[in-house]
């Protein structure tokens, strides 16, 4: 039998970031590039940086802190 | 300093974006539409740049997000080196002699992109420009 988490107890180990200002959750504290993008419901194409502005490729774990802003942006081109 | 009496309710979430990102580097004008002309300063550039160090300054406009933001400008005193490429153009702006970007988001997503994410997109593109 498996003990109920409390709905109170599970929003507590929930972690908040934001990407684009949006509060995305998680309950791990690392995701890759393209988890977050996926929560946040970023298109796949876009590029990430996190919140030193660091770039961010899809397939990199980066640890995940508490009210961390991440940046998510459209590709460019030379005009 | 608010800026909620100048600018656009988008305008001025995307100033404060900036100002949270990049505290005390920000500055802005006010275009009199509800836009504004904003600077971030102080980006270290690289080696194949001279000077070293640059201020990024763009145009957010009263529509913003719906128009996406295009072109960018490098200020500095004076430019002694500039990577050659065909997205960098030497040009007068506002009465100054700044390097042009012109980097375009094609695919531009209003309800996504924001001024903040320009910047860190396009600073990592010139530290990377061959």
């Amino acid at each position: 039998m498996t003990a109920r988490v409390p709905a109170d107890v599970a929003a507590k180990r929930r972690l908040e970031i934001f990407v684009n200002n949006r509060p995305v959750f998680f309950l791990a504290d690392t995701a890759t590039g393209a988890e977050i993008k996926a929560r946040a419901d970023i298109p796949h194409a876009f590029h990430l940086y996190g919140p030193a502005g660091e770039p961010i490729e899809d397939h990199e774990r980066v640890r995940l802190h508490e009210g961390e802003h991440f940046t998510a942006i459209s590709g460019h081109d030379v005009s | 300093m608010s800026h909620d009496l100048l600018l656009t309710e988008s305008v001025s979430r995307a100033v404060g974006d900036l100002e949270h990102a990049f505290p005390d580097r920000v500055s802005l004008e006010a275009d009199g539409s509800g836009g504004a002309v904003i600077t971030v300063g102080g980006f270290a550039l690289g080696a194949r740049w001279a000077p070293a160090t640059a201020d990024l300054a763009f145009h957010v406009p009263f529509n913003y997000p719906w128009a996406a933001i295009y072109p960018y400008y490098l200020i500095s005193g004076s430019w002694s080196n500039v990577p050659a490429s065909p997205a960098l153009q030497r040009v007068n702006w506002r009465g100054r002699d700044v390097v042009q970007i012109s980097l375009r988001h094609n695919g531009w997503t209003p309800q996504i992109d924001t001024a903040l994410g320009c910047v860190r997109q396009v600073i990592r593109w010139l530290r990377q420009v061959p």
